[in-house]
Parts: C-alpha cells; sequence; structure tokens
C-alpha cells in the first residue's frame, strides 16, 4: 500500500483524539466516582439504577410508616397497660367494698379513691401521641372523652370508629390505632362501670357490688388485656418489617452503587493503561511525521 | 541508405528538457499541494515519440525513435472511492446529527440521578406517604404541594428544553438548505469551467479537485447520486430530480409546513414538491426533530394525561378537612407543556383531599393517591408510572447507545476510504523527492546531450575540411 503524508498525519491525529477521549472518559469516571454519567453509557444498568432507586427511596418511606407505627402502637400499649393497672386495683377495690363487715367510713374512703380512677381512666383514654388523640378514631384533634356530671356519670365519646392505617409495603396496611368507642366502651364500658362502682361503695350496695360490679370488673380488664395482646402482636409485626425494611434499604444501597458507581481500582488501571497507549501514540506520531526524504537530501 | 539528420540528435534531447521540465513543474504544483484538501495528484504522462519514417526506407530494425513528449496531465484517482466516500459520508452526516440530538436529550432527561424526573416523582409519592400519616398537619400539606408544584416544573421543564431543541434543529435545517444551495451553485459553476476548459483543450485537473470537494460536502448533507456526461459536467440528483443540472443549478427551500406545527418542510423552489431524502445531515435533522423528539414529547403528553386523569380521578374522590369533595389536583385536560397544579389547591393546603370521608385524622385518601405509584395505569394499565419512566429513559439510553456506535462506525468507515483515497491520491512527499531527483537527472542528461551533438557539430563544422590549411 501506498502510504502518503497525509494519511500519517490523519493516523497520528485519529490515535491522538481517541487516545485522548478514552483518557476523559476515565478522568470522568474517576473524578465522579461514578461508572454511569450519561443512560447510553449502559442503558441496562440506567434502567436498573432507577428502579433501585425508587425502591430505596420506597423502602426508606415504609421505614418512616413503620416507625411512626411504632409510636401510635406503643403509646397504645402503654395506655392500655396503666388502664389495666387502674382497673385491678379498682377491682380490688370492688372486692374490698363488698365485705359487709367493712365499716361505713372506709367504703367511703374506698368509693373517693374509685372517683379518682375514674378520673384518670379518662385522663387515659384521652392520650394523646404527637398532638394527636389515639383513641379518637380519625377525630383526633378533638377530646374524644368528655366527661358527664358532677360527679361523673357517664362520658360522650366525641371520636369516630375509624381505623388509622399505616402502608409498611406495596398494599400492605397496618391498622395502628383502636378507636375508644372499642377499647373502653361497647359491652364494658370501662367508665360507667367505674361511675357505677363507685356509687354502689357510696351507698353501701354490697350485694350490688358481689353481683354485678366484681363481674364487669373481670370482663373489662379482659377487654383491655385483649387488646393489649393485640397491640402486642402489631407491634411485633411491625418491628419484624422494620428489621426486613433496614435490610433491604441497606442492600439496595449497596446494589446501586455496583450499578451506578465506577470501581476505582479498576478504572485506575485502565487510566493508566490508556496513558501508557497515549504516550505510546505522542512519541509514535513525533517520530514519524518529522523526516522525509527532504530531510536526507542535500 | 538514409540516414538520421545531424541536427535529430539536438531535436530530441530538447523533447527530454522539455518533457523534464514540465515533470519538475507538476512535482513542484505536487509539492506544494502536499496539504491542500481534496488534491489529487498529477502525474505527466510520457510517451516515446516513434520514427516518422516508413521503415522500407530505412535499415530494418536500425530506426530510433523520435524522442518523447508529454501527452496530458493526469490526475491520479480512484473514483470507486469517490463513490463509496460519498455513500458513506451521507449515513456518517444523519448519525452524526441523530447522535448530537440524542446526547443533548439525555443531559436534559439527567439520569441516573436524584434530580431526574423519577426521583422528582418519587418524592411526590413520599411526600403523599407522609400526608397519609399526618393529614391533619398543615406543614405535611404544604410539602405534597410544593413537592407537586415541582413534579409539574420539572415535565415543564423538559418538555420546554425539548421543544427548544425542536426549534434549533428547525433553524439548522434552515442553515443546511441554503448550504447545500450554495453548494449546488458552486458545483454549477466548476461545472461550466471543467466544459470550457475541456473544449479549449485545457487541463481542468484543479477544477475538478475542488468539484469533487463540494460533491463531498454535499454529500454529507444531503443523498445524492451523480451522472458525469462526456462534456465533463457533472450531474447531481436529489431522490430522483436534478439538483445540478448539465447547465445550471436548482434550488432547494424550507418552507414552515402549517401541518407540523410551522417547522420547516424542505421542498423544490420550482415547483413545490417535497424533496425525498434518504440520508446526510438533512436527513439527520428533519429525524431528530420529528422522530425522535416527537416521540419522546408524544410519550411525555401521554405520561402527563394518564398521570393527571388518574391522580385527579382518587383526588377528586377523598374529602378535604373542610369535608369538601370533588376537587381535581392537577388542571385537568394538562399536557407537557401546560401541567399544573390547580389553583385552589395550590393556594390552599386545607383543600387536599387526604380523608376518605372520615375525621382530621384520616389519611386514607393520600394512601390511596400514594398508592398509585404502584397502580398500572400506563400503558393500557400493563405499567406503573416508574415502569413508563424506566422504558422512556432506557429507550432514550438505548437510541443513544445506538447512534453513538452506529456513529464510530461510520467515522472509522469514513477513515478507512479516506486513508485509501490519500493512498491513491494523496500526495506523498518521500516520492515527490525521488521524481524530482529523476527528473532532474534526465534533465541535466538532456542537457548533456544537447552539449554532446554541440562538440559534434564543432567538430563537422569549425574542423572539417581544414586538411593543409
Amino acid at each position: 500500500m501506498r502510504v502518503t503524508n497525509n494519511m500519517v498525519v490523519n493516523n497520528v491525529l485519529y490515535n491522538l483524539s481517541q487516545g485522548a477521549s478514552r483518557l476523559a472518559r476515565y478522568q470522568n469516571q474517576l473524578s465522579s466516582g461514578r461508572r454511569i454519567l450519561v443512560p447510553s453509557d449502559d442503558p441496562v444498568g440506567t434502567v436498573n439504577a432507577m428502579y433501585i432507586r425508587s425502591q430505596r427511596l420506597e423502602k426508606e418511606r415504609y421505614l418512616k410508616n413503620v416507625e411512626d407505627g411504632l409510636g401510635w402502637l406503643e403509646a397504645t400499649e402503654r395506655a392500655l397497660h396503666e388502664m389495666s393497672d387502674l382497673l385491678t386495683r379498682a377491682r380490688e377495690l370492688a372486692v374490698q367494698g363488698a365485705s359487709e363487715t367493712l365499716p361505713e367510713s372506709s367504703r367511703a374512703a374506698l368509693a373517693a379513691e374509685v372517683g379518682q380512677l375514674l378520673e384518670h381512666a379518662i385522663e387515659l383514654a384521652n392520650t394523646s401521641y404527637g398532638g394527636k388523640y389515639i383513641f379518637a378514631g380519625f377525630e383526633t384533634l378533638q377530646l374524644p372523652f368528655a366527661a358527664v356530671g358532677e360527679p361523673v356519670t357517664s362520658v360522650t365519646y366525641r371520636g369516630d370508629d375509624g381505623g388509622i392505617e399505616r402502608e409498611i409495603a406495596p398494599g400492605v396496611t397496618m391498622e395502628v390505632n383502636f378507636p375508644g368507642s372499642r377499647a373502653f366502651g361497647g359491652l364494658y364500658d370501662v367508665f360507667t362501670i367505674l361511675a357505677g362502682l363507685r356509687d354502689d361503695l357510696a351507698s353501701g350496695d354490697t350485694d350490688r357490688i358481689r353481683t354485678e360490679r366484681i363481674g364487669a370488673m373481670d370482663g373489662a380488664l379482659d377487654q383491655i388485656l385483649g387488646l393489649r395482646a393485640e397491640a402486642g402482636a402489631r407491634l411485633n409485626r411491625l418491628e419484624l418489617a422494620k428489621n426486613r425494611l433496614e435490610d433491604e434499604s441497606l442492600s439496595l444501597t449497596r446494589f446501586l452503587s455496583e450499578e451506578e458507581d465506577a470501581d476505582l481500582a479498576r478504572v485506575l488501571v485502565q487510566f493508566s493503561a490508556g496513558e501508557a497507549a497515549y504516550r505510546a501514540a505522542l512519541t509514535a506520531g513525533a517520530r514519524i511525521i518529522q523526516p522525509t526524504l527532504v530531510d536526507f537530501i542535500r | 541508405m538514409l540516414m538520421a539528420g545531424s541536427f535529430s540528435g539536438i531535436e530530441i534531447a530538447f523533447q527530454g528538457l522539455l518533457v523534464q521540465r514540465k515533470a519538475l513543474q507538476v512535482t513542484a504544483h505536487n509539492i506544494a499541494n502536499a496539504n491542500t484538501d481534496g488534491y489529487s495528484r498529477q502525474r505527466v504522462s510520457m510517451s516515446s515519440i516513434p520514427p516518422h519514417r516508413v521503415p522500407e526506407y530505412t535499415d530494418p530494425g536500425g530506426e530510433v525513435g523520435n524522442g518523447v513528449a508529454a501527452e496530458f496531465v493526469e490526475r491520479v484517482r480512484d473514483r470507486f472511492l469517490d463513490l463509496q466516500m460519498r455513500n458513506e459520508l451521507g449515513r456518517l452526516g444523519r448519525w452524526e446529527r441523530r447522535e448530537t440530538t440524542l446526547k443533548q436529550i439525555e443531559t436534559f432527561i439527567n439520569e441516573p440521578s436524584d434530580e431526574g424526573l423519577s426521583s422528582i416523582f418519587g418524592r411526590f409519592w413520599e411526600a403523599l406517604e407522609a400526608l397519609s400519616l399526618d393529614p391533619e398537619n398543615n406543614a405535611t400539606r404544604v410539602v405534597v404541594i410544593e413537592r407537586g408544584r415541582a413534579v409539574a416544573e420539572a415535565i415543564r421543564h423538559l418538555d420546554s428544553q425539548l421543544e427548544e431543541l425542536a426549534r434549533n434543529l428547525d433553524e439548522t435545517v434552515y442553515t443546511v438548505v441554503s448550504r447545500i444551495n450554495s453548494l449546488a451553485t458552486r458545483i454549477s459553476d466548476l461545472n461550466h469551467q471543467v466544459v470550457k476548459l475541456l473544449n479549449t483543450g485545457g487541463n481542468p485537473n484543479d477544477y475538478l479537485d475542488r468539484r469533487d470537494v463540494l460533491l463531498d460536502e454535499l454529500s454529507r448533507l444531503v443523498s445524492i447520486s451523480l451522472d458525469e456526461r462526456e462534456t465533463g459536467a457533472i450531474v447531481v440528483m436529489v431522490g430522483g430530480t436534478p439538483l445540478v443540472s448539465e447547465h445550471d443549478a436548482g434550488e432547494l427551500k424550507a418552507l414552515p409546513d402549517p401541518a407540523n406545527r410551522d417547522l420547516a418542510q424542505v421542498v423544490w423552489a420550482d415547483t413545490g414538491r417535497p424533496v425525498e431524502i434518504q440520508k446526510g445531515e438533512l436527513k439527520g435533522l428533519l429525524e431528530s426533530r420529528d422522530e425522535i423528539n416527537g416521540s419522546i414529547r408524544t410519550g411525555l403528553d401521554e405520561l402527563v394525561a394518564t398521570f393527571v386523569q388518574e391522580f385527579n380521578a382518587v383526588h377528586s374522590s377523598g374529602y378535604d378537612l373542610n369535608g369538601q369533595t370533588g376537587q381535581d389536583f392537577f388542571v385537568p385536560g394538562s399536557t407537557a407543556s401546560s401541567i399544573a397544579l390547580e389553583e385552589a389547591v395550590e393556594k390552599n393546603p386545607a383543600q387536599l383531599a387526604a380523608s376518605l370521608g372520615g375525621g382530621p385524622g384520616d389519611g386514607g385518601n393520600a394512601l390511596k393517591l400514594a398508592g398509585l405509584k404502584h397502580t398500572r395505569i400506563f400503558q393500557g394499565g400493563t405499567a406503573t408510572l416508574d415502569d413508563f419512566l424506566r422504558s422512556f429513559v432506557g429507550a432514550v439510553a438505548v437510541d443513544t447507545a445506538e447512534a453513538t456506535r452506529m456513529l464510530e462506525n461510520q467515522t472509522l468507515l469514513v477513515r478507512q476510504i479516506e486513508n485509501q483515497r490519500q493512498s491513491v491520491a494523496g500526495v506523498s512527499l518521500d516520492e515527490e523527492m525521488t521524481n524530482l531527483v529523476r527528473y532532474q537527472h534526465a534533465y541535466n542528461a538532456a542537457a548533456r546531450v544537447v552539449t554532446a551533438v554541440d562538440e559534434m557539430l564543432e567538430v563537422v563544422i569549425n574542423r572539417m575540411g581544414l586538411v593543409g590549411r
């Protein structure tokens, strides 16, 4: 093949520009730390990275949802725990008060204590978490239990039956509240039972305490304990979900890095190889471009 | 027996001097044009002059020729390589434009990153989830509105960037068309020069080189086919119609096409018929403007239409903080260029319908809205928004990668042909220097012959017949 000067020049130029653009690409990868700078660098990798990124954002979101749910349920659990302690105490008082040998004055003291317990029970039912009443259904901004009468004879429930849900996986939700109507009302209305006990203690109606009140106390206690078991089970589930989401989020971060980030060691090696090739091209170019026959003819 | 005349030797040497000098001139011309674009090296075609006497009258086998003649100066060039080159240049031009456009679109899309459309949507869904936890809170409502606004702005921005790109490409169509016209005129002018020179027995080599350069340039812009006539003129056809005829140049025209948003359409200036274009930058430009850019914007419009409709449907079925229902979130019927939030919601976060009809703590509708992320509402109910965005970006990425690869291949191919062309037509300084020495020696030798004949004649004229003087 006939080789002309322009061919040599063109080839040298082409090889140099190829070498330079290769170096520029490695340099870009090194300085940005990323393997994919534009989608066409790796179309499949780009689409994967988009998927992983969206998944990770989602997992992080679900993690926040779960943590929020845990907060609600823990607050609920605490309130229910206190409520069951309170009812246990009230039952003890009822048993004491049912004894016919108890002097009138002692029974009055018991009645006063039960009255206090009733007040406290209303406070517990009005527990709030993060500024929201947790036993109010959806009416979270409104005090759910309002006392009626002086002394209190019953309460009105101003909340609703709304179940507040937290999404913990796509399409999977979990209720994180117990509407007050279900927790403290229904078959065993904690407040009327306590009010009734207080009144019976005050009036010395030991028969009714024995036949009705103690049984009702047991029923209310069972109701609360049942809710506590349910809250505990939900807390467990959320804890599991939390651990899973944390693990997933961590591995997604790793996947994303594997997909998007440059393997520095590899790029560095490629960079050095590219640099060596570029230098070689430069040296060869410098030698080959200069001499022609002109340089050797007198 | 007849013999050659006494002066014939000097005549032969004189011819030699002339021809070698011409060869030296051509060598000088080659060296001077070693770096001229499109220059093809030239060569003096030498041939010996046969003896002009009839053999019967002369010595059988003893006849000597009459020296050398420079028949013509030829241009060393391979027509086939030119043909190949023009074919490949047309493809190169097309892929170049496509690649540039796609690379630009890639930067608009800005993926994979935390600022791309998919991340902006991701944050919007995130805000809706947060709203479902805390629907009573004005702050979470404001966040949803801000992120919703960010979604609308990102889409509008992307669309306006694409629109601007389309307009820029359109401007370039006008520029390319006027470049084609100017090239056609210049080729036609050169046609005239070549024909005139050939008619008067001149040497059109340098004009031919220039014409070839212009033809290369033209073939990069638009697909052409060539027909060289006996007169030396070249006829350039574009899509079956002559752009440059034997005698004059035609003209293309870019006109706003009302059927295509007033974007330019390329037609023949005289007949107004559309020009058929297969290759070249012009083809690449029109494809970039209409097909690449167009399909992406169509995709974006489809995304917006479905998203807005579905989002509004869920939003308007929910209840806001005031117990009102039926409010849209995005302006219904939005396109990518117009997507925006309903002013009522934008101004008043309480109108965000987070609830399914319960009290202020009910975030059920916010959850339903966030759930749209996982609902297959796109492409006939087969794809989620994420799927849609991914296939959207994936398609651009694959197209760009293809264009980059094709451009690399095409560049390599053109380079290879150019190298082959240079190998045939390029000036090699080594070769020219060798020729210089060769022709110089031949010239010197011819001059020596003149001296030799001179000395011989000196003997004949001045020394002969002087016996006894």
